[in-house]
């Protein structure tokens, strides 16, 4: 009976050779092997409390130890909760149903003579289980395999698409820095005061609709980049480097211009408005006086060049004589206002751009006109006076009955013209106290303004000033973990957004005083250039800095590794530190790893000998351990590790088939790799093989040749 | 200034190849296995390849240049570009002189 056993036993373990499943050799000098083979059962029976694995007999004989190990792999493979202890054999053979079935593994055993032999055979029972090791740690490897390569890929995809995105924004915003600069750089002055004031109200909506998001779009640009390349380095990957002409020194270097040019343009407009101003003032004195002395010059000329002295009498020629020398002093008057008139005009002409001294409004101007006021009365007086002697003299003419004309030979004013002229004088002192008053009122408001606006600045750009300081002393006195400092920095965040509301009143406030033409402030130092440069300085510097943990704390996870991991490996580690001296030698390190299931090779088991031993010495400290076990668990790839994916995928071979690819990796990945592998060409080679060394290598940029 | 350098055939030639035109970067060496023939023919990190076998990378990818390096024979020619910079390894800068290129057997160092 037995010898047909061990017959099937040998058909058993030819046939698994022949599927590639390397056996756990069961030699006599392989007993780390064995040890860690129990481990792992051990390991994986753990949670089953009705199943205590201490050996390769015995404790396989309820056959529980089988259906446990069954169920801690494939659940859906069977139900464990209906099986107890009284049918060791109906277990044992469930076990080997399903693992026939399912697994691949041929029927190795004889129930009844495990339950019935006292002891069953250790190296059948050894030999059996060891194909379940197979089946699942190899399972899970493969599971691992594919998705360290999904992974990996998938990384690769994500780092591709923030390259694209950068190089778009870059674009975008460069193409836009582009065509506003030469806005910006545009100095050509307009004729009127409105068209000026609109410009003016371009260049404030510019500054407060459109240039912030675009500070924004820069910020977040600069943020983009700086956490693709900490990504790209966290991957091993070699870092990021834009196209021509969108390196972020490009960009800053635009961004620059950009500012420069606004400066200019602000301060041009500014200067371009009160120079208009002053012409217009300036245009409405010349208009004055030209028209007062037009007035006055129209129709003299008509009178001087009268000959009416030919045909007159003595008398009349001596009233022309003295009306001539009242005009020729009133001649001399005019001259002065003449000049002055020119000199208006000369000023007109050449009015200078800079150093406009402001019109300041003097209150002796009222006070002037009071006195002018005062003045009134008496020059009533003497109007009345006139219009008595007017009187009189036509009373006289009537009671003589002259025939002489009763306009008056001494003077060129005529009665009717008094008369125009006081109802004129009555018009106008009424409407001078008016417009005294008006811009008296404007003056008064004009200064609650600039109080106001000083008010208000005076308290915002204190507080921005605090708030970089804050921020400052954040990262520097910072000594607690990542997290509290983030959470501090989103704190700072939220405070500096609900305080916005502020800077837009106080736009408001400047938008009022920029229309009524003030351009001086006592009250305050801060300008409103000053509060928005440092209200986008604040906004970028937040941003900034949050970034900056951020990029620490994905760094520091992608090294890490959990608390419950370390515990695992300190466990694994101590049980096989033999003599507890915080070494490990070859043989229990490889048990060791086979009882992670981490079932290898000769050669792959040489390769990380040589990581952890490099200096050969034969032990392995738990330091060395751990980075290995950080290396393997851990998301941090390398080449070298992706290389080691694909070879469990294509079982061990230099070179992988597309159809093994397809098989173990989901459609897209499977054609991404079809698609870019090159053919294998090495040692070994068939039709359709390709080369997964070089498409890894090349994923990371590095090729060892 | 780029120099001509020529290893003696077969691989491997002992060296870390890194970028190429899909990483927007120039094709370098950064790392020479000591004792190779790259570390033997001078060849230092930070060397630029310019061109292999007589053909010009300007726009190849990693994959490309790999290829090619792998596909080479006998001997592999390289022709560098040097930079002076301040680092660690010890390689001297470029110089114009011709005789710079190593050619197989003349070295005192080449073995076998």
């Amino acid at each position: 009976m037995r010898f047909h056993k061990i017959a099937n036993v040998n058909k058993a373990l030819d046939y698994i050779a022949s599927k590639g499943v390397k056996l756990v050799s069961i030699g006599a000098e392989e007993t780390s092997a064995k040890e860690g083979l129990l481990l792992w059962c051990q390991r994986k029976t753990a949670p089953y409390r009705n199943v205590n694995i201490q050996n390769f007999h015995l404790s396989w004989k309820d056959g529980l130890g089988l259906c446990a190990l069954i169920h801690r792999h494939r659940p859906d493979l069977i139900d464990y909760s209906k099986l107890n202890k009284d049918d060791p054999i109906g277990n044992i053979n469930l076990a080997m149903e399903i693992a026939e079935k399912h697994l691949d593994i041929p029927k190795m055993l004889d129930a009844e003579d495990v339950v019935n032999t006292a002891r069953p055979d250790e190296r059948t029972i050894m030999t059996y289980v060891s194909c379940y090791y197979h089946a699942f740690a190899g399972a899970q490897k493969a599971e691992t395999a594919a998705n360290r390569i999904c992974k990996v890929l998938a990384v690769n995809q994500e780092n591709e698409r923030l390259m694209e995105e950068y190089e778009r924004l870059a674009s975008e915003l460069l193409e836009w820095i582009r065509r506003t600069i030469p806005w910006l750089e545009n100095r050509t002055p307009e004729k009127t005061m409105q068209a000026m004031q609109k410009k003016l109200e371009d260049f404030r909506d510019y500054r407060r609709k459109h240039k912030p998001p675009k500070v924004q779009e820069k910020c977040q640009l600069e943020i983009n980049f700086n956490t693709l390349q900490t990504k790209l380095r966290i991957s091993n990957r070699p870092a990021f480097m834009p196209s021509e002409g969108k390196m972020v020194s490009d960009i800053a270097g635009a961004w620059q211009r950009l500012e420069q040019a606004e400066k200019g343009y602000e301060e041009w407009l500014l200067n371009e408005i009160r120079r208009l101003e002053r012409l217009e003032h300036l245009a409405e004195k010349f208009r004055q006086k030209a028209s007062t002395h037009e007035q006055w010059a129209y129709g003299k000329e008509q009178i001087l060049l009268q000959k009416d002295y030919e045909s007159a009498s003595l008398t009349e020629v001596r009233a022309m004589l003295r009306k001539h020398e009242a005009f020729e002093s009133d001649l001399a008057a005019h001259q002065d206002r003449v000049e002055q008139i020119a000199a208006i005009a000369q000023e007109l002409k050449y009015v200078p751009f800079k150093g406009l001294q402001l019109l300041t409004f003097n209150f002796s101007l009222i006070s002037a006109h009071d006195q002018f006021k005062a003045t009134l009365p008496e020059a009533d007086g003497e109007r009345q006076a006139i219009l008595s002697i007017q009187n009189e003299v036509e009373k006289v003419i009537q009671s003589y009955s002259m025939r002489i004309s009763a306009s008056n030979p001494y003077s060129t004013v005529t009665v009717e013209e008094i008369r125009t002229k006081w109802e004129k004088v009555k018009q106008l002192v009424p409407q001078r106290d008016q417009s005294l008053q008006e811009e008296l009122a404007r003056q008064h408001a004009n200064e609650r303004l600039r109080r106001q606006f000083a008010a208000q600045a005076n308290v915002i750009g204190p507080w921005i000033q605090t708030k970089m300081e804050e921020i400052a002393r954040s990262s520097i006195e910072m000594t607690g973990p990542l997290e509290d400092q983030m959470n501090q920095l989103k704190q700072y965040e939220q405070n500096i957004i609900n305080y916005k509301h502020n800077i837009d009143k106080l736009e408001g406030d400047h938008q009022l005083i920029q229309e009524a033409l003030v351009f001086d402030n006592k009250h305050t130092n801060y300008t409103m250039e000053h509060i928005r440069v440092g209200w986008e300085l604040l906004l970028t510097t937040i941003a900034r800095t949050i970034n900056e943990v951020e990029t620490q704390i994905l760094t520091r996870d992608a090294k890490g590794i959990t608390q419950e991991q370390m515990n695992d490996f300190r466990a694994s580690f101590n049980h096989f530190d033999r003599r507890k001296n915080g070494l490990m030698d070859h043989d229990d390190f490889r048990a060791c790893l086979i009882s992670m299931g981490y079932d290898l090779g000769e050669a792959e088991f040489a390769r990380i000998m040589s990581l952890v031993d490099p200096n050969g010495q034969g032990t392995v400290t738990f330091q060395s351990f751990i980075d290995f076990m950080t290396r393997e668990t851990a998301d941090t790839d390398t080449a070298e590790q992706v290389i080691a994916s694909f070879r469990i995928l294509a079982s061990d071979k230099p070179y992988i088939l597309a159809d093994e690819l397809r098989r173990e990796l989901p459609p897209e990945q499977a054609q991404y790799c079809i698609k870019r592998m090159p053919q294998y060409t090495g040692p070994g080679s068939v039709p359709g093989a390709l080369d997964y060394t070089s498409f890894s290598s090349a994923l990371y940029g590095e090729s060892d040749l | 200034m780029p120099q001509n350098v020529i290893l003696p055939g077969p691989a491997p030639w002992g060296f870390r190849l890194s970028g190429g035109i899909d990483f927007n970067q120039p094709l370098i060496i950064t790392r020479i296995t000591p004792g190779s023939k790259a570390s033997t023919a001078n060849l230092c990190p930070g060397d630029v390849i310019v061109a292999i076998n007589g053909l010009s990378t300007e726009n190849m990818t990693h994959n490309d240049a790999q290829e090619r390096i792998k596909a080479a024979a006998h001997q592999l020619s390289l022709r560098i570009e040097r930079y002076v910079n301040i680092s660690l390894h010890t390689c001297k800068p470029t110089s114009p002189t011709p005789h710079q290129a190593i050619v197989p057997g003349t070295h005192p160092q080449e073995q076998d």
